[in-house]
C-alpha cells in the first residue's frame, strides 16, 4: 500500500484538481459534497469550497475522490 | 467485477447521490429519464447500498458475469437442450456403426474386415480423416500383395462400404506326362472329342465306371510308340431312376391390402418388435434405420396375409416334378448336361401326395483325366 500510495503521489502530485471542458467538470480529491442539484453544486475541498453553478447538473460519475458532473456551466467560483 | 442497474425515483436524485458519496458507494454511470435515475454500482456495493438506502429501488439489470449468470439461469432449458443437440450432432457426424464390405468370397471378406479393424476402422469408432483412410487403404494393400488387387473404402453416412477386388494368380498348369481319360459312370457313349492320345470306344459303345476311353499309349500294330497325356471329353448316356413325392395341396398367402408400421430392436439379448404386433398373419418387411454400440433398430412394415389351400392341376404337378428332377441332378449348375428322355415308370395318388417313379436318361459328361 505504500508503494502505491508513493506511486500515486507521484502520478498525481496535487492535492486537486478540476478538469473543465465544454459541458463536462471533472473535480479529483474532494472531501465532501454540501448542495447537489441541478443549478449549484458545491463540493467541500481541502482548502476552500468549489462553487460550481449552472443548468442542468448532472452527475455522470460519483466515486469517494471524484465526481464527473455534465450540464451548462455558468460560474465556477472558489471559496477560501 | 459485477455491476447493477438500479432504478430510483427522480425526486430523490440529490439526496440519494449525496447519500451514496458519504457511504462510499462508486457510482460507475448515470442515465436519467422524465421520471427515473438509474445508477450503475458494483455488486459489492451493493449490499452497502441495500442496508443504508431508504428510498425505493428496482435491481432492474446486471453487467458482466452477473448478467450472464441472470440469463443463462433464465434460459437454463433452452442452453441444455442446445448442448445436447450439438452432442449428438457431433455423434452421428463423427460416429461409424457399420463396416460393409463388398465381395462374394467370404475369406476375402474376412481377411479385409480383420485388418480394417486392426487399424481402426470399426463399428462403433470415431469416423477417420480422407487422409487417414487413404494411409489404412495403402498399408493394407502392401499387406497383402497376392491376395488383394484393389481395396476402395468410402464413408456413406454412418457407414464404411469397402469394395475389393481379389487378386487371382493363374497358378500354371503342371503339363502330365502319362495320362488316360476314364470313365466315371457307367454309360453309353454317344460323343467322343480329343486332342490327343488314342480313343478306345466308340460311339454307342458301352462302358463301365473306370473304362479307359482315350488312352495316353500310343500303339501302332500292336507295339508301343509313345506315350503322352490324353486330353479329351467324352458325352454319354447316363440312365437314372428317381422318386419323388409331391404334395397335390399347396398352401398360398394372399395379401389383403392391410399394412400396419412397427419397430424392431435387435442386439445379443432382444430380437424383436417394440410395440405389440396388431395383426395376426403378416409378411414383414425390414428396413434397417441405424445401428449403435451394438444394437440395430429397424423400420418394420407388416402386410396382412390370408392363408388358403389350393389343390394342384396336373400341370403344376408336371411342372413341379420337371423342376425337381433338374434339381437332384444338377442340370441347371452343369453346362455339359441334359435331360434326353424322361418316362414315368410308377404313379400313385392318394389324398394328399402323388408319388411318381421316373425313368431318366442324362447326357452328361463321363469322362476324367488320370495320370498313370
Amino acid at each position: 500500500m505504500n508503494l502505491y500510495q508513493t506511486m500515486q503521489k507521484f502520478l498525481l502530485d496535487k492535492n486537486y484538481y478540476l478538469d473543465i471542458w465544454d459541458t463536462y467538470i471533472h473535480v479529483y480529491n474532494f472531501i465532501d459534497i454540501e448542495t447537489l442539484n441541478e443549478k449549484l453544486i458545491v463540493l467541500n475541498m481541502e482548502n476552500f469550497k468549489l462553487e460550481i453553478t449552472g443548468e442542468d447538473f448532472r452527475v455522470l460519475k460519483l466515486t469517494k475522490k471524484e465526481i464527473l458532473i455534465e450540464g451548462i456551466l455558468n460560474n465556477v467560483r472558489i471559496n477560501r | 467485477m459485477n455491476y447493477l442497474w438500479l432504478k430510483i425515483n427522480k425526486k430523490y436524485k440529490n439526496r440519494l447521490l449525496i447519500k451514496c458519496y458519504k457511504k462510499k458507494i462508486t457510482v460507475y454511470d448515470t442515465k436519467e429519464d422524465n421520471s427515473f435515475i438509474y445508477l450503475k454500482i458494483s455488486s459489492e456495493d451493493y449490499k452497502t447500498f441495500q442496508k443504508s438506502i431508504i428510498f425505493k429501488y428496482q435491481v432492474i439489470g446486471g453487467c458482466g458475469p452477473n448478467k450472464i449468470k441472470s440469463i443463462l439461469k433464465k434460459y437454463h432449458i433452452f442452453f441444455f437442450s442446445l448442448i445436447v443437440v450439438f452432442i449428438i450432432f457431433f455423434f452421428l457426424t463423427h460416429i461409424m456403426t457399420k463396416v460393409i464390405v463388398i465381395h462374394s468370397n467370404k475369406e476375402i471378406r474376412e481377411l479385409v474386415t480383420k485388418s480394417l479393424k486392426e487399424k481402426g476402422i470399426k463399428e462403433n469408432s470415431f469416423k477417420k480423416s480422407y487422409q487417414e483412410i487413404q494411409k489404412i487403404k495403402e498399408e493394407i494393400l502392401n499387406l497383402y500383395p497376392t491376395k488383394l488387387e484393389w481395396l476402395e473404402i468410402e464413408v456413406k453416412g454412418m457407414n464404411y462400404i469397402v469394395r475389393v477386388e481379389e487378386r487371382k494368380i493363374k497358378e500354371e498348369e503342371v503339363e502330365k506326362d502319362r495320362c488316360n481319360i476314364i470313365a466315371t459312370k457307367d454309360a453309353i457313349i454317344k460323343k467322343i472329342i480329343y486332342s490327343k492320345g488314342e480313343a478306345i470306344v466308340e460311339a454307342n459303345d458301352y462302358v463301365k465306371k473306370g473304362d479307359i476311353l482315350i488312352s495316353g499309349v500310343l500303339k501302332k500294330d500292336e507295339e508301343e510308340k509313345g506315350v503322352v497325356c490324353a486330353s479329351g471329353k467324352v458325352l454319354g448316356e447316363v440312365w437314372y431312376k428317381i422318386t419323388l413325392n409331391i404334395p397335390k395341396v399347396k398352401e398360398i398367402t394372399e395379401p389383403t391390402g392391410k399394412k400396419r408400421w412397427n419397430l424392431k430392436l435387435s442386439n445379443n439379448t432382444y430380437n424383436d418388435l417394440i410395440f405389440k404386433s396388431r395383426l395376426d398373419n403378416y409378411q414383414t418387411e425390414e428396413h434397417h434405420l441405424f445401428t449403435l454400440f451394438g444394437s440395430t433398430l429397424s423400420f418394420v412394415v407388416q402386410k396382412e396375409i390370408t392363408k388358403k389351400t389350393v389343390t394342384l392341376s396336373n400341370e403344376e404337378l408336371k411342372q413341379i416334378a420337371e423342376d425337381e428332377i433338374k434339381d437332384k441332378l444338377n442340370i441347371k449348375d452343369d453346362e455339359d448336361k441334359e435331360i434326353i428322355d424322361k418316362k414315368i415308370l410308377t404313379e400313385e395318388i392318394n389324398d394328399d401326395n402323388l408319388t411318381m417313379e421316373f425313368f431318366v436318361v442324362v447326357l452328361e459328361k463321363i469322362s476324367q483325366s488320370i495320370e498313370f
